[in-house]
């Protein structure tokens, strides 16, 4: 998996590439725990290219979602493909987290 | 279809299968000439990775020498997917729904989401978990 972040002003925008599973959790986790260490609470993950993503995939977004929601802050998940998008909705994680149609879309959600 | 199409293969316990049993996946259904629609194999995909997780991170606590096999049949109107670990097996199978913000414990809630049925067996071969989806 592929993991590229833009700051968009104080909000981290991590563009991913691939699957979102057991062997690239770890390097997600590391990626968006980082950025959190160093301040930031506001996080768009453009799905647009994430190919899928199982149970533990899902669990870090979660975390990722605990940890930055205890600072005031949030996680958008966006562009989700058909596949992923299918998971969702089976876990239900489409009411828990703002989906948006795409990463702009969600940056412009977090000013409103 | 008329023949039923079965394969299988046995992967060392290491998530770098994980893509490569979904390709695996989609590979038999286009074999068996069997047409599916995207949300099936997107299901069948989820429940094998899911079971593969569990073979990994629970039965064999990561130790990637330990081998997993997965046999895949397509009969009729029915898939069929087996995992088998070294593991002692699951002594009850819980499929409840975990809380919303709970980081974990979606594996087995996620495979019985979207297959038929789901049974788990051990023996002295190791731990099964048969998981049938009617198409």
């Amino acid at each position: 998996m592929n993991i590229d972040v833009k700051q968009q002003g104080d909000i981290q925008v991590m563009h991913c590439d691939g699957s979102l599973d057991a062997d690239s959790v770890t390097a997600f986790k590391k990626v968006a725990y980082d950025l959190v260490g160093a301040g930031s609470t506001r996080f768009v993950i453009d799905c647009h290219n994430l190919t899928f993503i199982d149970s533990m995939g899902l669990g870090v977004l979660i975390s990722l979602l605990r940890r930055v929601r205890q600072r005031n802050g949030d996680v958008k998940v966006a562009g989700l493909t058909d596949e992923v998008k299918t998971i969702f909705e089976i876990t239900r994680l489409h009411r828990l987290f703002e989906v948006c149609s795409d990463w702009n879309a969600a940056v412009r959600q977090f000013g409103k | 279809m008329t023949k039923p199409f079965r394969c299988s293969l046995t992967i060392r316990s290491d998530t770098r299968y994980l893509a490569p049993l979904r390709d695996f996946v989609r590979a038999a259904i286009t074999s068996a000439s069997c047409h599916m629609d995207g949300r099936v194999i997107t299901s069948l995909c989820m429940a094998l990775v899911e079971a593969v997780d569990n073979a990994i991170v629970h039965a064999h606590g990561r130790r990637k020498s330990m081998p997993i096999g997965v046999s895949l049949l397509i009969k009729d109107k029915e898939v069929n997917l087996e995992v088998v670990d070294m593991g002692s097996g699951i002594s009850h199978l819980s499929f409840a729904e975990p809380s919303p913000l709970s980081c974990g414990g979606r594996g087995l809630f996620l495979i019985r989401s979207v297959m038929t049925s789901v049974a788990s067996s051990t023996g002295k071969r190791g731990h099964r978990l048969r998981m049938v989806l009617r198409i």
